[in-house]
């Protein structure tokens, strides 16, 4: 009767490259913490248009000068949005702004210290006339 | 014999083994990341679909397009068909007259602005002459946000204030008016 027995060249061979591949397939479930980052802005002729995304997405776009702003002016009182970000295939930046109508005025406190995803339409008067906040645990890295 | 077998066979077997765990476990968790992605988007697309539904039995209207706008969980929809359907499902609570900002309560009238006083007057009259020299020129600088707003300080909350900025933020929009870079915002 013959023993089955492996070698240690054939452990070497063959058992770990198989353990390894199989332990590089655990890897990502360690990692865990699905993360995204968006940039997204878009505008008609008329200069109506949208942007949504979050910071970080903003922040960490391949364009240095992407940018998006919620701002209020205590002084003047002016509240209103502002993105700068390049369209796929561009060159140079294009700027999105908008002012709030009244009903997305009444939120605007909540988009000041939005840390999370966010988007924003507006007409072609320059109106923002939608906004929509997510706070999600995939766009917490502000 | 046998030991032979094996050793030819074994190696391969292995690894095959191996490799096939690896991918299913890489595959599965591209699966579990991205149904949660799904899940998300989908919440948002489901809770738009709510705002309509409720608005169209407000109206007695149909909800035209909603059982093709919400697709099955299962399906793979990218983030831009998400927002399209989402913006297709806002354009159509606009139509119909239903909440778009999230609010189901009809805006109040706006209040008549008192007239405005002389210093006011002229300081809309000089904002007004900035408006107009940085729309042509196509160009507004810094400098320019700043002057502008020296002015409009004055005229907080006033209509004529927000017709100007209006002016500057279509200007922007249709790409008539370029602000230099580092623009702090609007006036």
């Amino acid at each position: 009767m013959k023993q089955l027995s492996f070698s240690k060249p054939l452990l070497r061979g063959v058992l770990f490259p198989g353990v390894a591949l199989a332990v590089l397939g655990l890897a990502p479930v360690a990692w865990g913490g699905l993360q995204s980052q968006t940039v997204f802005c878009q505008k008609n002729a008329d200069g109506s248009g949208l942007c949504y995304g979050n910071f970080v997405g903003f922040r960490e776009d391949a364009t240095s000068t992407s940018s998006a702003s919620f701002r209020e002016d205590l002084m003047t009182g002016t509240r209103s949005f502002d993105s700068w970000s390049t369209p796929p295939g561009g060159t140079s930046p294009v700027v999105y702004t908008c002012i709030p109508n009244a009903a997305v005025s009444a939120l605007w406190e909540q988009a000041l210290s939005n840390r999370g995803f966010f988007r924003v339409s507006w007409d072609a008067s320059g109106t923002c006339d939608y906004l929509r906040l997510v706070n999600s645990s995939q766009n917490t890295n502000f | 014999m046998t030991t032979q077998v094996l050793r030819g066979w074994l190696p391969s077997l292995t690894t095959a083994v191996g490799c096939a765990v690896g991918c299913w476990l890489a595959v599965s968790q591209a699966q579990q990341s991205q149904a949660q992605r799904m899940e998300q988007l989908t919440d948002e697309v489901g809770s738009l679909r709510r705002a309509l539904e409720s608005s169209s039995h407000a109206t007695g209207a149909s909800p035209v397009g909603t059982a093709t706008i919400l697709a099955p969980r299962e399906s793979r929809l990218s983030v831009e068909d998400q927002e399209a359907m989402a913006l297709r499902v806002a354009t159509l609570l606009k139509e119909s007259g239903g909440p778009v900002a999230g609010s189901s309560e009809p805006e109040a009238p706006v209040p008549t602005a008192p007239e405005p006083s002389s210093e006011q007057r002229e300081a809309v009259a000089r904002a007004g002459m900035m408006v107009d020299r940085v729309v042509s020129s196509g160009r507004m600088t810094a400098e320019d946000v700043l002057e502008i707003r020296r002015e409009l300080v004055h005229l907080r909350g006033r209509p004529e204030a927000d017709a100007l900025r209006k002016q500057l933020v279509v200007a922007i929009n249709q790409d008539r008016l370029v602000p230099a870079p580092g623009f702090d915002g609007l006036p």
